[in-house]
């Protein structure tokens, strides 16, 4: 059965004060509900992952059916770290498939900026394993991908000027979207000297903690995106069980099969969104779904190939690194960005974009999803 | 230190698994490992959780301890990929390593 998303919403990302979690909700929700132009909900699914956590939130999907006066719809929230997007609409995708509903409203939100770098640490943290000895010996998100960055350095010659062209890439195509957190001008030279996060990460090399939400409306009634294919894998919680550290399975596995569903492959794909939650994140993710040869993601990034008028554009909306990251928004603002991209109305356009791939992630490999989108 | 190996396949693995992720078995026998490697990769933390703020910057490092078994570390001095390291103790669920002498 061909599904299709009829609506989109997205609210600005940033440091939104004035803005409570249910405002920000509701605001992407209606966006999209009147992109969609206004149709009956069947039935309500919300991405998010630290509502209850840091901002004693829950009952979203009731909230959203309360307040939009959807009626007695059934609603759920759905969590899976950073991959709480993506998830939810892979939910809602699946709810119209099984026959059960024909139109689904699927929201992301997090608020992240009220609290202290302490309290939105510790809440994030909640996405390792309590029990490993890894969180015991002081890992954390960003020293993962740190890790995963000095074998890479290590095995293939990149050099941290390889990640520095990644964050400006990105915030280059931030400063050209009106939605985006960071839309100040930097350089090189800025990224390569900014203060050390986790060796060999800096500030500009990890994602912010964001305000923000996004929606999208998605139903079986033909439109003009049709979702070509859902796909999603888990991986491991722990580094230490990684077979190929410098490899991401779950980004592999829910790539395959996402191209394997679609009848496609990663040179069909012409615009596309993935989950650079750190800039190595993004070179690993690019090889692991197929655009590059293993070992061979920095040289395109160095050859300008990932940029919005190169062979293969990545994060034409800023990315996680400098558009934002609100938690559970992320998976679904990357299918926000890749509509309008396959509409012709995206910052940073891609001319002609017809078939676009948004992959998210969360945890340290720990969920993905991959999302195949199509104009038809 | 003590790990798993899966009775069929070999594959080890720190924490006990129910099914074998290789080759799906069930059946797992205890194993008793040395504790020295080599340092496969690494990181300084700067930023760290707060438990940890009073001890940054800290090195983690994942240590190749058997050819199919790497582990996760806490050291706090520098090293690099391929420095020779070995188990010390654990400390508060925290493999601990220093450099070997």
């Amino acid at each position: 059965m061909q599904t299709y998303i009829h609506g989109v919403g997205m609210t600005q990302f940033g440091k939104l004060e004035d803005k409570t979690l249910k405002n920000l909700l509701l605001d992407a929700s209606i966006e999209a509900l009147e992109d969609a132009g206004k149709p009956d909900v069947d039935a309500v699914f919300v991405g998010n992952f630290m509502g209850g956590s840091i901002y004693n939130q829950e009952i979203l999907g009731a909230i959203i059916a309360n307040d939009l006066g959807l009626g007695y719809v059934p609603t759920a929230k759905i969590e899976g770290a950073c991959a709480s997007g993506g998830i939810a609409f892979r939910q809602a995708l699946l709810g119209i498939m099984s026959g059960e509903y024909e139109t689904v409203l699927v929201a992301g939100v997090e608020k992240m900026k009220h609290v202290s770098t302490v309290e939105v640490t510790e809440a994030i943290n909640a996405a390792m394993d309590n029990d490993s000895n890894e969180k015991h010996a002081g890992l954390t998100f960003p020293g993962f991908f740190g890790v995963l960055a000095n074998r890479y350095f290590y095995e293939t010659g990149a050099t941290k000027e390889h990640l520095a062209h990644v964050a400006l890439k990105n915030r280059n195509n931030a400063i050209n979207n009106p939605l985006s957190q960071f839309k100040t001008e930097t350089s090189i030279e800025e990224i390569m000297s900014a203060r050390m996060i986790t060796e060999p990460l800096g500030l500009f090399d990890c994602s912010p903690t964001t305000d923000g939400a996004s929606a999208v409306v998605l139903s079986k009634k033909k439109g003009d995106i049709a979702v070509r294919s859902s796909a999603q894998a888990s991986g491991p919680t722990e580094m230490q069980n990684a077979e190929n550290l410098l490899s991401i399975p779950a980004v592999g596995e829910s790539g395959r099969i996402a191209y394997e569903k679609a009848g496609l492959g990663p040179e069909d794909i012409d615009v596309v969104e993935i989950h650079d939650c750190f800039s190595m994140t993004e070179i690993i993710s690019s090889e692991e779904l197929g655009f590059f040869n293993r070992g061979e993601g920095y040289l395109a990034v160095e050859q300008g190939k990932t940029l919005p008028n190169g062979e293969k554009p990545i994060n034409t909306s800023g990315g996680l690194l400098s558009k934002g990251h609100p938690i559970g928004a992320t998976g679904i603002s990357q299918l926000y960005q890749i509509v309008h991209q396959l509409r012709g109305t995206a910052p940073n356009q891609v001319d002609g974009a017809r078939i676009g791939l948004a992959q998210n992630l969360g945890g340290t490999g720990s969920y993905s999803t991959v999302h195949i989108l199509e104009r038809v | 230190m003590d790990a798993f190996r899966c009775n069929q396949c070999g594959y080890e693995t720190l924490s006990e698994k129910y099914y074998c992720p290789k080759c799906r078995n069930s059946s797992f026998s205890r194993l008793d490992i040395e504790g020295k490697g080599e340092v496969y990769s690494f990181t300084t933390i700067h930023i760290a959780p707060p438990k940890f703020a009073d001890k940054a910057p800290y090195q983690v490092v994942l240590v190749q301890l058997t050819e199919r078994l790497r582990v996760t570390g806490y050291m706090d001095e520098d090293i690099d990929i391929g420095d020779s390291v070995s188990f010390k103790e654990i400390q508060e669920g925290a493999y601990i390593f220093q450099k070997s002498s």
